[in-house]
């Protein structure tokens, strides 16, 4: 243990100029998972200061302000849930970072003698560490951006700032539970792979989803729709949990759909980039399901970036070795981008469904325009998360560089 | 406190080199006539079971058992490495050469027979103690020298000790005693991004040695150097072991650098193929692997 904790943080000193760059975008990832969490909570926090519950609770009677007040809340609640798996996601991007392009150090250490426990004490601390860093930027970035979501305007009124600070507990909870998810989930990241000291190699061959996951996903759409629209009041914590499972479902079946969606891609594939595409898609559902998770929200843009940094780090020898068979840089460029586009588009679909059913039983604030703005803002946060692919064109270049 | 101490080397030594157990020596001394080729080490000792590593009837496949898998990686292998001394093992591409090193060092766990050491059997040995094992009793020595770029040559020679629970200062004064005799000296404090293809792999030396492990195991460790380069690495390698008393096992498909050694085994298709003294590998295999291994 005392020789881990020392090991690790001399290898972190010492190795803080070599491994710059996953350090730096695990450190960004784990600031805005943090601040966008803050965020959420943040403005959970201004609208239930905003509506108190009156003294008879919920099930007293609501004025038509307070009912409405109350509707605001509980729209928060579900805007908060629907962040909090994305985040959880990013949380473990960033973990799964600070073990990308170790591969080769960890198993050094095992062949020097270190144990499986020394290697993993010592990868959880650097994520820990990392996390603790990105958490703290991520509440300097949420005081930075507060004016602008000051300037929001709800219920005829734009918040105020003494409305949007959160206590200190409550922020030092987000800190602590971020650091939490970085920690478990690159344990389970850690329990996924096997360290020896010949490299580091995948224990388990990628799992295959099944068809069962899109019927749970119906069933938890199903009783989303018929347990909360007959509600006349819901019940607030009913309303999470349901929609939590949901989210998960939507979150389970989401991959499987990309991945048929790579199989028929593959097969159909005219051309190398298609197939590299398809075929990778197939192969690893990761990004696949980061993007379904993510897209609508600034978190899925930078994730998808962080993670497309990560892997053209994590595979340069790949893409040395395929520059090397003969493939061109702008195949590779277009695989990348293919990569990302095949589930980006499934996943608005998928997105759309899950929007229109949630809002159905809150039929009072379904609007027409709705649908149009969730395209657009659809359409945009794509072309974001593609440009946020693009970003790290220069690292393939480096990548692929042969000599 | 120097691990390299004159003193220490086993006395006793005759003129007539050793060779494996699997191969009695064939004229030591013809052959050798290449510009780095060394006056062949000299060294016999009786069998030690308590000391030599021993290998029974090892048996490797990869993948799944079954109809589906491929042929055995190691297809019923019988060594033993006696004690102080070295082998080299060659063997074409896919051989099974390098498995045969890993199974022998504990790395990987073989699909049958016994890999013995100070009579305890490596291969029903828990990961914990292999890792071990590997940290006290063996050392070794990859291509590339598998040494961690952050860290300075003393410390990566250090890495095993501070592993097993010695103090960084205790830790880097063991280690920086081989720093001179491995013609180190100065370099102590440069990280291997500024070390010679040579000189990483001398720190990789420094580091099988620095536990005064039992076994060196060698993959290729002269595989990205030029020639005299590769036989200064080779002289450091066998010399120091020597004077350390470590076994030495270097898997290589470079004549010269088998020529350093006090025996060649061939291995073939998983198999022991023949074995001689080094000196006469134009020759081909002397016996017959069953009638050598046996």
């Amino acid at each position: 243990m005392r020789a881990a904790t020392e090991l690790w943080w001399r290898l972190r000193r010492a190795g803080a100029a070599d491994n710059r760059v996953p350090g730096i975008l695990a450190v960004v990832s784990f600031a805005v998972a943090t601040a966008a969490l803050l965020v959420c909570v943040a403005g959970l926090h201004a609208f239930e200061a905003r509506n108190p519950l009156p003294p008879g609770g919920l099930k007293g009677h609501l004025s038509d302000e307070a009912a409405l007040g109350n509707l605001y809340v509980t729209l928060a609640w579900i805007a908060t849930t629907c962040m909090v798996i994305p985040i959880l996601t990013l949380g473990g991007v960033a973990a799964r970072l600070a073990i990308a392009r170790r591969d080769q150090r960890l198993a050094a250490l095992r062949l020097a003698g270190a144990t499986s426990g020394q290697v993993t004490l010592m990868t959880l601390a650097e994520a820990a560490a990392q996390a603790v860093v990105g958490a703290l930027t991520g509440v300097v970035l949420y005081l930075a951006v507060l004016p602008l979501v000051a300037r929001l305007s709800f219920q005829g009124r734009p918040f105020e700032l003494r409305e949007l600070v959160l206590p200190l507990w409550q922020t030092l909870a987000v800190v602590a539970a971020v650091v939490v998810v970085a920690v478990v989930s690159g344990a389970s990241s850690l329990a996924r792979v096997a360290i020896s000291p010949l490299g580091v190699a995948a224990r388990t061959s990628p799992k295959r989803l099944s068809v069962l996951r899109l019927l749970v996903a119906l069933a938890a759409g199903a009783a989303w729709v018929l347990v909360i629209t007959p509600m006349k009041e819901p019940q607030r914590m009913t309303i999470v949990l349901v929609l939590g499972a949901m989210i998960l479902a939507v979150n389970a079946v989401g991959p499987w759909v990309v991945m048929v969606a790579g199989r028929v891609a593959a097969r159909l594939a005219p051309t190398a980039a298609t197939l590299l595409a398809a075929r990778r898609i197939a192969d690893d559902l990761g990004t696949g399901a980061l993007v379904t998770l993510v897209i609508i929200t600034i978190v899925g843009a930078t994730s998808t970036g962080v993670v497309q940094a990560a892997r053209v780090l994590d595979q340069r020898e790949q893409y040395r070795a395929l520059a090397l068979a003969g493939t061109s840089e702008r195949s590779l460029h277009r695989a990348r981008a293919l990569e990302v586009a095949l589930p980006l588009s499934m996943t608005i679909v998928l997105s759309a469904g899950f929007v229109l059913v949630l809002m159905l039983p809150f039929t009072s604030a379904l609007d027409s325009g709705l649908v149009v703005r969730f395209v657009v803002t659809s359409a945009v946060a794509g072309a974001v998360v593609l440009a946020s692919v693009l970003a790290s064109r220069s690292l393939v270049r480096t990548a692929s560089r042969v000599a | 406190m120097s691990y390299y101490d004159p003193a220490r080397t086993p006395s006793g030594a005759p003129e007539r080199p050793a060779s494996p157990t699997v191969a009695p020596p064939v004229s030591p001394t013809v052959g050798l006539t290449g510009a780095q080729a060394p006056s062949r080490p000299a060294r016999a000792e009786s069998p030690d079971p308590a000391r030599d590593l021993v290998a029974r009837d090892l048996v490797m496949t990869y993948g799944r058992s079954g109809a589906s898998a491929g042929p055995p990686a190691l297809g019923g292998v019988d060594l033993t490495i006696r004690a102080g001394e070295s082998l080299a093992v060659m063997g074409p591409s896919g051989s099974g050469k390098t498995t045969l090193l890993h199974v022998l060092a504990g790395i990987l766990r073989p699909t049958g027979g016994q890999v013995l050491w100070r009579g305890r059997d490596i291969a029903r040995m828990s990961d914990r103690e292999r890792t071990v094992l590997r940290r006290e009793d063996f050392g070794f020595v990859f291509q590339q020298g598998m040494l961690l770029p952050e860290l300075p040559a003393i410390e990566n020679v250090a890495l095993p000790l501070m592993l097993g629970g010695v103090r960084r200062s205790e830790a880097t004064a063991r280690a920086a005693t081989l720093f001179h005799p491995l013609g180190l000296s100065g370099l102590e404090k440069r990280r291997p991004g500024e070390l010679s293809g040579g000189q990483a792999q001398r720190v990789a030396i420094a580091r099988a040695l620095v536990a005064r492990p039992g076994v060196v195991f060698a993959d290729e460790p002269t595989g990205a150097l030029d020639q005299s380069t590769s036989a200064e690495v080779m002289h450091h390698l066998t010399h120091l072991a020597t004077h350390t008393g470590a076994s030495l096992v270097v898997v290589t498909h470079d004549e010269n650098v088998a020529r350093w050694c006090h025996g060649v085994v061939r291995v073939r298709d998983g198999r022991i193929a023949g074995a001689d003294a080094g000196a006469h590998v134009a020759a081909g295999p002397v016996q017959t692997a069953t009638a050598v291994a046996r």
